[in-house]
């Protein structure tokens, strides 16, 4: 008896919390492979931890897909963390270089980037331009930066391309000072001379005061005009001061609203109407 | 939140009187006087025909505290005309207190909103 391929798709969506039944759903026959697949590969995740560094799992996955290069297709959703207590020696860094521009290159699917505590100023030229690339795919429309470290505010601006809906942008920890400023300058001037339609976000997460004093600014990168949903997470007073700049300049797009409120513990004064 | 010495609102201090479209909005802090003045302004000034749903999320850290009242006067704000598509008021606390004290609290500070039948406090994680 043959089944559905839409009674496939709904009992194998509905384990798709389960890697163990998805491994075994795998094996039952050749239509129950892909929908499995979809699943079990969906989310790829590199992050630090105490058994297992970041280039050590970028060499892992790597050489995985290298030998099963159709998986790559599965990927929707890469999360890619440097940023921990364990840290990443200097002595990793040419390895990490060397591997990820083809790591990156193989994730032509993506919908989500999740990147946390990169420093992008300090990377190779040939991982920025593979991760300016991937910022690039037209299905990549979620994009969370957390702990981003940039010499320049544009540095990570001229990253974001027009298909993206989605953006999160977490703190921004410090600056990097890498060596290759001027160099990242350079690519910046090529990117801007591209002269690329703006973002149209629908979705945005903000808490820190230089992107969004920027995004209100004289940018044309991203067009906030059309963003629904917004978590303004407000860490000091002047954050809440730009907050409610954005806020009225988003006027009646917004339809969902969470608002952040700073220091919690030391509100004295009434707020008296 | 931002506010002059006296406690009035300033130019910085977050409303939402240009956002006419809200459906839902969730404000996270501390449950005390200043928030739920706070509230009351930010919720006095919204006209938004369709909103739904409002959320507040916060900490009370002590039974003891007598600093986490005041809510009455924004639950006469939800009362009001503009709200009446309001589904839902929900509170969300984070505490290690008992649940039971605490939902007699709010429950006792947002009257209307429960007998209206919309009001839902939960456990925060």
């Amino acid at each position: 008896m043959q089944l559905l391929p839409e009674l496939i798709d709904r009992t194998i969506d509905y384990l798709h919390d389960s890697p163990s039944a998805l491994r075994a759903c795998a094996h039952v026959c050749r239509d129950w492979v892909a929908p499995s697949r979809f699943h079990l590969f969906y989310h790829c995740e590199i992050k630090p931890s105490s058994t297992s560094t970041v280039r050590l799992q970028t060499g892992e996955l790597l050489e995985f897909l290298r030998g099963s290069p159709h998986i790559a297709f599965y990927i929707r959703e890469f999360h890619f963390s440097v940023d921990s207590i364990f840290g990443m020696p200097d002595s990793d860094w040419p390895q990490l270089n060397a591997a990820l521009p083809h790591l990156l290159g193989m994730l032509t699917q993506l919908r989500k980037l999740v990147l946390h505590g990169i420093r992008f100023t300090s990377f190779a030229p040939d991982t920025r331009a593979a991760f300016r690339a991937l910022f690039a795919l037209p299905c990549l429309v979620d994009v969370k930066v957390r702990h981003l470290k940039v010499a320049k505010l544009e540095h990570f601006t001229t990253l974001l391309c027009s298909p993206l809906k989605r953006l999160s942008v977490y703190v921004f920890l410090g600056e990097d000072f890498g060596l290759n400023i001027r160099a990242v300058d350079e690519e910046v001037k090529a990117v801007e001379l591209q002269k690329r339609p703006p973002c149209r976000l629908e979705y945005l997460y903000a808490d820190c005061d230089m992107f969004v004093r920027w995004l209100l600014g004289p940018q044309t990168m991203i067009d906030i005009s059309a963003v629904r949903t917004l978590d303004a997470w407000c860490r000091t007073e002047s954050t809440e001061g730009l907050m409610a700049r954005l806020l009225r300049r988003l006027g009646p797009s917004l339809e969902d609203l969470s608002i952040q409120l700073h220091d919690i513990d030391g509100w004295g004064t009434p707020f008296l109407i | 939140m931002n506010a002059h010495l006296d406690g009035s609102p300033t130019e910085d201090t977050i409303d939402v009187e240009c956002n006419p479209n809200i459906r839902r909005l969730t404000v996270r802090a501390g449950f005390n006087r200043p928030l739920a003045s706070y509230l009351k302004y930010l919720l006095s000034g919204l006209s938004a025909p369709n909103i739904q749903q409002v959320t507040i999320w916060g900490v009370v850290w002590s039974r003891e505290d007598k600093d986490w009242g005041g809510w009455s006067e924004v639950d006469q704000v939800l009362d009001g005309v503009k709200f009446g598509g309001l589904r839902e008021v929900a509170i969300v606390v984070y505490t290690h207190q008992d649940m039971d004290f605490i939902h007699q609290h709010f429950t006792d500070q947002f009257p209307s909103m429960f007998d209206r039948g919309i009001l839902a406090i939960r456990k925060g994680y």
